[in-house]
Parts: C-alpha cells; structure tokens; sequence
C-alpha cells in the first residue's frame, strides 16, 4: 500500500511541475516497468531460512524503508542551502525518480542474490554487494544521461563524465552506511533468534519431559491408593524442580547434592518399584567439598533412563566417592556412577548430557576436572574427578 | 469390552487399572510388563482392546504393536506415552489413538469407545517418525494362526524360495525353519547391523559366519556357526563377504 500511495504522490507532482506529455509518457513507462520489476522480484522472494548476511529486501517493510530513506535523501539534495523554504519542485521530482530507480532497483537485485551471497564471508558479501550498488548507479546514470541530456532542456548541466562521477560518489557515501546499517539489523535479529531457541532448550533440559510426566503419573496413581506416598513424592519432586530453575551459578556441597540425588531416587523408586536399586559408597567424601548443582543427579538420570529402564529385570546403580590427598595442594574427589546396560543397546543418546556436565565441570574448576566414559561388557562407567575446594569465588565478579 | 493393559511400571498400571474399573463396563483381562508379554497373553485371553504404553524394556510398544498387526482379528490399540515426541508427531498426523500420561478420564472414555484396529499405512508412518535407533529384537512367525517370536540373536539365515522366505533358527540347540511374511528386502534393511546379504535369495547373520571356501568349479560356499548348511555366495557379493571374515578374525 504505502508503495501505491508514494507512487501516487509523484505521479501528482510531476503533472504539477508541468511537463511536458511526451516526458510524462516516458517517465510513466519507466513507473510501470518498475512496479514489474519489484512484483517479480517479491516472486522470486525465496523463503530459505539460511543465515545470510543481509535481510530479506523484498519484505514491504524493507522496501518501505528503503522508499522513504531515499526520499529524505532526494530532499536533502535539492535543498538550496540560502533559501531553504524555496524548493525547486521539477528538480526535486527530478532527483527523486533517479535516487529511487537507484534504491529500489539495488534492492531488487540484492533481494534476488541474497542467498547467493550468503554463501561467502560476511565481509566479501558486502563488497560485493556494494560494488553490485554503484554498478547499478552507473548504469542507470548512463541511461538517465542518454534520456534526459538534450541541451535545450536544461536538465542536466553538466557534461557526462561529471554526472556520473558526480552521482556514484553520492552513491558511494550512502550506500556504505544503509548497507551497513542493515547487516548490523540482521545480526541483531538473528542473534535474538538463536539466544531464545538457546534458551528454550535450558529450559527444556532443566524440566525433563519425560522424567516430569512420568512423576506426575506416577503421583496420580498414588493419590488413590497411598497418599502419604504421593505428598512425600510431590515434596520430592518440587525439591528437585526448586534446584533446576533457580541459578546455578552459586556451588553448593557434596552433602546437599546427594540429598537431591536421594530425592530423585526416591520418586524414580516409586516408579520402577524393585527393578532400581541403588548402592551408595560416598561416606569417605569430605562433606563441606564444592560441587556446581546438579552435576551427579543428571548422571543418575542418564543411567536410569538409558541403562536400568531398557532391562526387564532392572538393575543395581553403583556410586562410589573416593578422596584423595597426595599433599596439602592436591586434593582430589573421585566419583563413579556405574550401570548395567542391555546387551544390544548402543551407548549413545546421553551424550549432549555428559558434554554438558563436562563443561560445568570444566568452568566451574577452571579445566582441574575431567570426566571419562567406559563402557566395559555390560557396564557403563562414568568418572568424574575434581579438586577438593571449600570455598568459591564467582570468577564474574572478581 | 477386555481390556489388557502394559506397562514397564506397577503404579502406572495400577492407575490405569482403577480408571478403567471407575469407567465401569470394561474388564481387565491382563497386565503385561512388556511388549514380549502382551503377545503371549493375546492368544490366551482374547483381549478387544490393549493399552499399550511405548517405552518398555525387552520389547517397545511400536515393536509389539507391529507383530499384533499381523494377527489376522488384532485387537485395537492404544498408545500411551508420558513423552515421545517423535511418536507424537506421528500421532497428530494420523488420529491413531493415543493418550498422554497422567491419562484423564474422560479422554480414556473416548478413546477406549472410539478404538478401532491400526492399519497398516498407519503403523507404518509411525515406524518411519520415529528414530530407529534399534532394530526389532524379534521376528514374528504365523503358525496355525497364532504369532511365534523368534529371537533375532537366534537367528542364523533368512532364505527365500520362490514366493516365500523361510528362518532359519536355534532352538534347544537344533536347527529350526518356519516361514514368514516379510520380504528379504525389509528384513536385510531393518536388520542391516548384524545380518548380510550373501545371495540375491539369502541373508546371513554375521556373528555366526566361520569361514568360507571355494569348490572345485570355482563357486564359493559359507560355512557357518553350528548348522551344517552351507549357503552359495554370489560373485557380486565375495568382495564384501571376505572383508567380513577378514575383519572377523583380527
């Protein structure tokens, strides 16, 4: 629409300025051959989703812009700096026609190249793109030139070469920042796509699906027959989605992360009955040691989830802590989480998880702790082992 | 209306359990813990309806649910998935019943008064959406009407005659054949990490293959594991055969 209505307005002025109908002619044909061009351009509009360096052009609300920006342009340029109010309508309609041949036909072949030029870097992309810009303004130059430079008009003061010397180095000036103002748009935008889709799956790992709906069932079927059972889950359950949502940022012990994994073991208890059983060998941890929240419960997660619920008959998680003291400087934790797996399946699946504690681990210690992976006969074994500390600083803060 | 019911989890059944008594008029015939049970259990109690949940050890649901569509009266099928989203998807594409856990008791009555039998387009989009990250663990057999599984690491050939494709299988420590409806085709893509093709009318499972020798008119013959067959190789397919055996025994 506001394309029509701009349209419109110079159709207006021009009849205003006077002109004369054979150039009233030429200048309408050069009105609809543009408005096919923008139509088949919007057509050839294609809908890829790729990360280019530009946005999509051919939007309304691009070429709005692109429309509106080159009219202020147009306006700046006939403004007779002495007598500001005086405008000089015939060479305003005038400047505007080229400047949005210009604008409007860089737009077009941008929008039609764009994912073509996406496939290089984003700094080769632009040059390219500028230089396809002042080619444009050459060559309609030149044609403006070869319509329009009949001396008896006056249009056109100046000798060729001036003209359109004249018209890309005005080009040149502009060009550079609107393209430059629409990469850094486009990144922006795309760097606000990708940190929601980044957040939606921290959220999405943090609740588990699987594991939340399961309890859910799970306490419902209590509610009917053991509702003592079913408030002591619900209290489990939400002290386990307490830890996961709030910020984990701040480390808490090994006493108070175990009391979260026997939390978590306990509502999955409930719901593998016998086949889970759980042999415990932390005692010999130093209590008060440091650990980021939520570093042994997803690995008791992923050894329920993928190695005891595939066996029919269960299976016995091991979790064993060892600590060890070569000298005052080098004390290290060791824990092992170690499950059955049914003889077919294939280790993997758990391994965004695994990376994922991996780097916590690696941040949080600052690269002091490592994680290993063994799959011997039909047991899985992760290994995890890091400095002993008692205090943290928050690396952020420091 | 008999009802069975399976599930890997006690409380899960039991919930199921008294929902469909609170529901009255429906009966449950049987609780089964996996898919190997449920169609142990079909045959014995004639059930109209099973409410089939989708992750179980031994055998999944989609597993189970593809072996009862091969009866010749299946019983309707409901899934129930606490959260599958691949399943799910399948689900929204085709209105086979499905329920999500904790399952509500009005869309229970729904779906229990609406189930109707899964046919075969049906389960097959559902085997296409969902990841098949594990290859069947049995092969199902008719005999006189009723399904027999075969365990697939029992199985040494599947060998095709004319029309049919009969397995080859220990059992007790004997060689056994029966007949079955698959194709050679489905059978060697569904079963490509551990079964090779051989011969354009035989698929051989690897572990079991010990060697292989040529006779004196220059064909090739594999002998395997146990049985006392030896099964032709075809030209085409020595070079992959020899690298097997090769990588075998390093």
């Amino acid at each position: 629409m506001e394309l029509l209505v701009n349209f419109a307005n110079y159709i207006m002025k021009f009849s205003y300025s006077g002109f004369e109908r054979k150039q009233n002619k030429t200048n309408t044909a050069l009105f609809s051959t543009l408005l096919v061009m923008i139509d088949l351009t919007k057509r050839l509009k294609r809908n890829t989703q790729q990360a280019v360096f530009l946005p999509d052009l051919c939007t309304i609300r691009i070429v709005f812009a692109v429309i509106v920006v080159a009219q202020l342009f147009a306006f700046i340029l006939v403004i007779n700096p002495n007598r500001v109010l005086a405008i000089n309508w015939l060479q305003l309609s005038l400047v505007s026609l080229f400047i949005q041949w210009c604008a409007l036909t860089s737009c077009a072949v941008l929008c039609v190249l764009r994912t073509n030029l996406g496939r290089f870097s984003d700094g080769f992309a632009g040059f390219l793109s500028y230089m396809l810009i002042l080619l444009i303004i050459y060559i309609i130059s030149e044609l403006t030139y070869l319509a329009l430079a009949i001396p008896a008009w006056e249009y056109i003061n100046q000798t060729r070469l001036s003209f359109i010397v004249h018209n890309l180095v005005i080009g040149a000036l502009i060009s550079g920042p609107v393209l430059r103002y629409f990469y850094i748009q486009h990144q922006w935008q795309l760097k606000i796509t990708a940190e929601s889709k980044a957040r939606f799956a921290a959220l999405q790992a943090r609740i588990h699906p699987h594991f939340l709906f399961n309890s859910l069932n799970t306490i419902a079927s209590l509610t009917r027959s053991n509702a003592q059972q079913a408030e002591k889950a619900v209290e489990n359950l939400s002290g386990l989605f307490r830890i996961s949502l709030q910020d984990n940022s701040k480390p808490h012990t090994i006493e108070e992360e175990s009391q979260l994994c026997r939390r978590y073991i306990e509502i999955e208890s409930l719901r593998l009955g016998d086949r889970l059983s759980i042999d415990w060998q932390i005692d010999s941890l130093p209590k008060d040691a440091l650990i980021p929240p939520l570093t042994l419960q997803p690995l008791l997660e992923n050894a329920i989830y993928h190695g005891i619920e595939p066996l029919p008959e269960g299976g016995c998680i091991r979790i064993k802590g060892r600590y060890q003291t070569k000298n005052i400087l080098h004390k290290k934790i060791l824990i092992t989480i170690s499950n059955p797996i049914a003889a077919q399946q294939h280790p993997h699946g758990n391994q965004m998880a695994l990376d994922n504690i991996q780097q916590r681990l690696e941040n949080f210690y600052s690269q002091s702790a490592t994680l290993k992976i063994e799959t011997q006969d039909s047991l899985f074994t992760v290994s995890i082992e890091f400095p002993y500390i008692t205090h943290y600083e928050n690396p952020d803060r420091r | 209306m008999k009802i069975l019911i399976a599930d890997d989890e006690p409380l899960a059944r039991e919930r199921l359990k008294s929902l469909c008594e609170e529901l009255g008029r429906y009966q449950i015939v049987a609780e089964a813990k996996n898919g190997r049970q449920v169609l142990e259990y079909i045959p014995q109690f004639q059930p109209d309806i099973i409410l089939l949940d989708i992750r179980m050890p031994t055998m999944d649901g989609l597993e189970a649910a593809q072996h009862i569509a091969k009866l010749d009266t299946p019983p309707a099928i409901i899934f129930t998935t606490a959260y599958d989203q691949y399943a799910l998807s399948a689900f929204d594409n085709h209105a086979v019943g499905y329920l999500l856990k904790p399952i509500n008791i009005d869309k229970l009555k729904n779906a229990l008064q609406s189930a109707s039998k899964l046919s075969q387009p049906q389960l097959q989009t559902l085997q296409q959406q969902t990841p098949q990250d594990k290859q069947p663990q049995y092969i199902s057999a008719r005999v006189k009407g009723n399904l027999q599984l075969i365990p697939v690491e029992s199985i040494r050939y599947f060998k095709a005659d004319q029309k049919y494709v009969s397995v080859g299988y220990i059992e007790e420590d004997t060689l056994q054949e029966v007949l079955i409806e698959e194709s050679l085709k489905s059978l060697e893509q569904s079963l490509q990490n551990c079964f090779s093709r051989i011969h354009r009318n035989a698929l051989i499972a690897t572990q079991f293959i010990t060697g292989m020798e040529k006779d004196p008119e220059g064909v090739q013959w594999l002998n395997l594991n146990q049985i006392d067959i030896k099964f032709e190789v075809s030209r085409r397919h020595i070079p992959e055969i020899r690298k097997l055996i090769k990588d075998k025994s390093l």
